[in-house]
């Protein structure tokens, strides 16, 4: 419905008095709020001015007020060159992929342990599960590359299968397949805890008026608790594919190498590369730029999706 | 090689130093003379030193030089491994420090830096503060133009040094050879021979660079990783050659057939790179000589240098870089800030490492401590630096010295502890400089481009390194066939490298057409 301006004159004085009498009934809440807000503002907004050096032949020494402009120069440069196709490519399907077998994986998990009545043992495997998250992230790559070498634990596994022994990790179409598996394996423990708490707090009822009803464990779950579940999957989902061009450049340094540039180099990696090993700021800026305006637009379409076919949104 | 022939080597290299070495000007007198004696230094930070310092500001040598100079110089470290990014941030901070050593780290050099207005043009200083330095580059034509920029200023303090020959070579195991009855290859088909038979050992042939160019085995065919000249003294981009080609295929070959380690792409520290050598995992291995020996000899086994394998016997090389000449080279460049409130004492505090007392610091140690000098101006290390029993022999040049540092050097062959350690070590390094096949001429100096040129060429490189690397790899591996690589090439000139190679060309007349010493 479309509001006329007179509407919107009676709402904002009715917000800001409800915003008063907020402030007056909990101000300890909004003061624990004032560091939240520092941060956005120190580290998420002000920053965002610099994002003006991606139109500039950015040089330290002259500042942003000296350097020189160049307009969408740094842009068609990047996207008249020979890896921008490859870089969105291998980055969406990074992510895509991700999301499809990354993203279910911990919510199965939850699932799976939610059923799990051996309580001790229940606690012992959560707690396997959760331990490669607590490893730093270049050990766990440090145990990728040696797992993953001519003479590794994965290599000679597959050897046994008739595989030739090769480094898994200088074959461009194994790589996502290690990225991926190994960040289920790392993150499956730990992003299933927030499913497995929403889980424990279903209404017991339902589960005593299913038994009435006769459903089995498998009923149970689609009826009850994944539909417990919905909203925040949603709002999960929502966050992740509002950052499926962000797909961090650190695993991928840790790595990647130039023989696998063709299915491992990603707009991140790129971007740290020439930013700062090259020290190209602005050109850097300028793919960082295009990376942020796409996971805004696809937040914005998450977001109407969720709203549209699920009934769950964030706005 | 005799151990009397090997003496009088290295002592010809001494004597022909010493000799090269200018005169102290001495116009400066230390300790400085200033009203702030305050200085900041940013430096690179070795990793060897980092076992036994928090920073630099602990370090013997530097505390010494302080109390010489008068100065109170505190240095910033940076880790090696990310050095070029802590200056990159450095810069965009804003406030630099008064002296840093950006090596060849910071994009389009010194000449960028300044033209820029972040790194002081030093030509009108170096006369009057820095007078030592200005004796050591002047003292031929080659040696001013290699210090001077395209317009002949005097941007940076440079590392002066005459080389002995180059000590990366490939090594093997004595133990290795005696076990499986090995000659010295001499030509790659040797090498084949001896990668075969380490194979059925059950043994990798050799270990190459992680990028797969390893200049040793480009040589013999007329071409070198990255900038250099073709036979006829025209500049050449060594992957942009249909002699790389034939490289290509000498390494497709070998890593097809096992004789490569099939992990060598993998990223490993010089640590883990060694282990394989020592382990006997790869039979040869490209390193310094003398820390093949060390690392070796730490497992209990003996490492013998390789000469340069060639097609065939006696075949002429061109990339060694022997100087016999003190010159500058951009290694450790040395830039003061433009912003430093004390450029003249910064100049003069670097000027001190030209010296002899500086230099006799940097290259020895503290005398009648870690080395001592006879009547006759001989220089002999005390065994506090050589057996000294809380350091190991290869530990001791990065904390009882300044060994990567701006500075009147003197060769490793004269004063690299883990060299003249032993007459073993010694005779090692030394054993090939008499192969007389072997000079420098393809080899581009190291010269001062203008920025203007220097940026538009890395513009151009960025993305071609990028492609060198992982089209290298492939083909090496067998991911790309060898019939692709004409379109690889096409491919380089679609991304520019023509302009490059123009550019550079352009440059390197210039270098040779600049003035020499000004009168």
């Amino acid at each position: 419905m479309q509001t006329t301006p007179q509407a919107d004159l009676r709402v904002k004085p009715g917000m800001l008095f409800r915003f008063r009498r907020d402030l007056k009934r909990h101000p300890m809440v909004y003061v624990m709020l004032v560091p939240v807000l520092a941060y956005y503002i120190i580290f998420h907004y002000l920053p965002m001015f610099g994002v003006v050096i991606a139109f500039q032949n950015y040089k330290p020494a002259k500042g942003i007020d000296g350097s020189d402009w160049v307009g969408l120069k740094n842009f068609i440069t990047f996207f008249n060159g020979p890896y921008a196709g490859r870089l969105i490519r291998n980055t969406i399907l990074l992510s895509a992929y991700q999301i499809l077998l990354g993203f279910p994986a911990p919510v199965l998990l939850a699932l799976a342990f939610n059923e799990m009545r051996g309580r001790r043992y229940k606690s012992l495997c959560q707690t396997l599960s959760y331990m490669p998250h607590f490893v730093s992230l270049v050990v766990i790559c440090g145990i990728i590359r040696t797992f993953s070498s001519s003479t590794g634990l994965i290599t000679v596994i597959m050897s046994w299968f008739g595989h030739e022994p090769m480094n898994l990790l200088a074959q461009p179409h194994y790589y996502r397949a290690i990225y991926i598996l190994s960040g289920i394996w790392q993150q499956i423990g730990w992003g299933s805890i927030i499913y497995l708490a929403t889980l424990s707090g279903v209404d017991q009822s339902l589960f005593e008026a299913a038994d009435l009803d006769g459903a089995n464990r498998l009923q149970k779950i689609i009826h009850i608790n994944l539909p417990v579940l919905v909203p925040i999957i949603a709002v999960q989902l929502i966050m992740r594919v509002g950052n499926i061009m962000s797909e961090g450049a650190d695993k991928t340094i840790l790595l990647y190498s130039p023989v696998t540039y063709e299915t491992s180099d990603i707009i991140s990696s790129y971007v740290y590369r020439i930013g700062l090993e090259k020290q190209s700021y602005s050109t850097a800026s300028s793919v960082g730029l295009f990376n942020s305006l796409i996971n805004m637009g696809l937040v914005i379409f998450a977001n109407w999706f969720s709203r549209t076919y699920v009934k769950e949104s964030l706005w | 090689m005799s151990k009397k022939r090997t003496l009088f080597k290295v002592l010809s290299i001494a004597l022909m130093c010493a000799m090269l070495f200018p005169l102290t000007a001495g116009a400066v007198s230390y300790p400085i003379e200033t009203d702030d004696h305050g200085l900041s230094y940013w430096l690179p930070m070795q990793p060897i030193a980092s076992k036994y310092l928090a920073s630099y500001n602990e370090h013997m040598i530097f505390k010494i030089i302080n109390e010489n100079t008068g100065m109170n110089v505190n240095f910033l470290n940076a880790s090696t491994a990310d050095a070029a990014t802590q200056l990159g941030l450095l810069v965009a901070g804003g406030e630099l420090p008064d002296i840093l050593q950006i090596r060849t780290l910071y994009p389009g050099g010194a000449a960028a830096g300044v033209s820029e207005g972040i790194f002081a043009d030093l030509t009108p200083y170096i006369k009057e503060f820095a007078p030592d330095y200005y004796a050591a580059i002047t003292t031929s034509d080659l040696a001013y133009r290699l210090a001077t920029d395209s317009q002949g200023r005097i941007l940076a303090f440079h590392i002066i040094k005459a080389t002995a020959p180059a000590f990366n070579r490939m090594n093997y195991l004595q133990e290795v050879m005696d076990d499986l009855q090995l000659d010295i290859p001499a030509t790659i088909a040797d090498c084949e021979e001896d990668f075969e038979a380490m194979k059925q050992k059950g043994m990798s042939g050799v270990l190459i660079n992680a990028n797969g160019q390893q200049d040793i085995f480009m040589w013999p065919f007329g071409i070198t990783p990255g900038w250099c000249l073709d036979e006829n003294g025209t500049v050449q981009y060594g992957q942009y050659t249909q002699s790389y080609k034939d490289y290509l295929t000498l390494m497709n070959k070998w890593y097809s057939a096992g004789y490569i380690y099939k992990d060598f792409m993998s990223s490993m520290t010089d640590a883990e790179r060694r282990a394989l050598f020592t382990n006997k995992v790869v039979g040869m291995f490209p390193d310094a000589v003398d820390l093949a020996n060390s690392a070796a000899a730490a497992s209990g086994l003996n490492s013998q240098p390789l000469p340069y394998v060639r097609l065939t016997d006696g075949q002429a090389l061109h990339f060694e870089v022997t100087n016999a000449q003190a010159l500058p080279e951009p290694s450790m460049a040395t830039v003061v800030s433009a912003a430093s409130k004390n450029i003249e004492a910064a100049v003069q505090y670097l000027n001190y490492y030209y010296t002899k007392a500086g230099a006799d610091l940097c290259n020895w140690g503290v005398k009648d401590v870690y080395y001592t000098e006879d009547a006759n101006g001989v220089k002999t290390f005390t065994d506090m630096m050589l057996n000294n029993p809380d350091m190991p022999l290869g530990d001791v040049q990065m904390n009882f010295k300044l060994h990567l540092q701006a500075k009147l050097a003197e060769p490793d062959v004269v004063c690299n502890p883990n060299v003249v350690a032993n007459e073993v070590a010694l005779e090692k390094r030394m054993r090939y400089s008499d192969d007389t096949a072997i000079d420098g001429k393809q080899v581009l100096p190291a010269m001062e481009m203008n920025p203007e040129a220097s940026e538009a060429r890395s513009d151009i490189m960025t993305d071609i390194n990028t492609y060198v690397d992982e089209m290298t790899l492939q083909f090496i591996i067998g991911l790309k066939s060898l019939d692709e690589f004409d379109n690889y090439l096409a491919q380089l000139k679609s991304m520019g490298i023509e302009d490059a190679i123009a550019i550079t060309q352009e440059q390197y007349d210039a270098f040779m057409n600049k003035p020499g010493i000004p009168n």
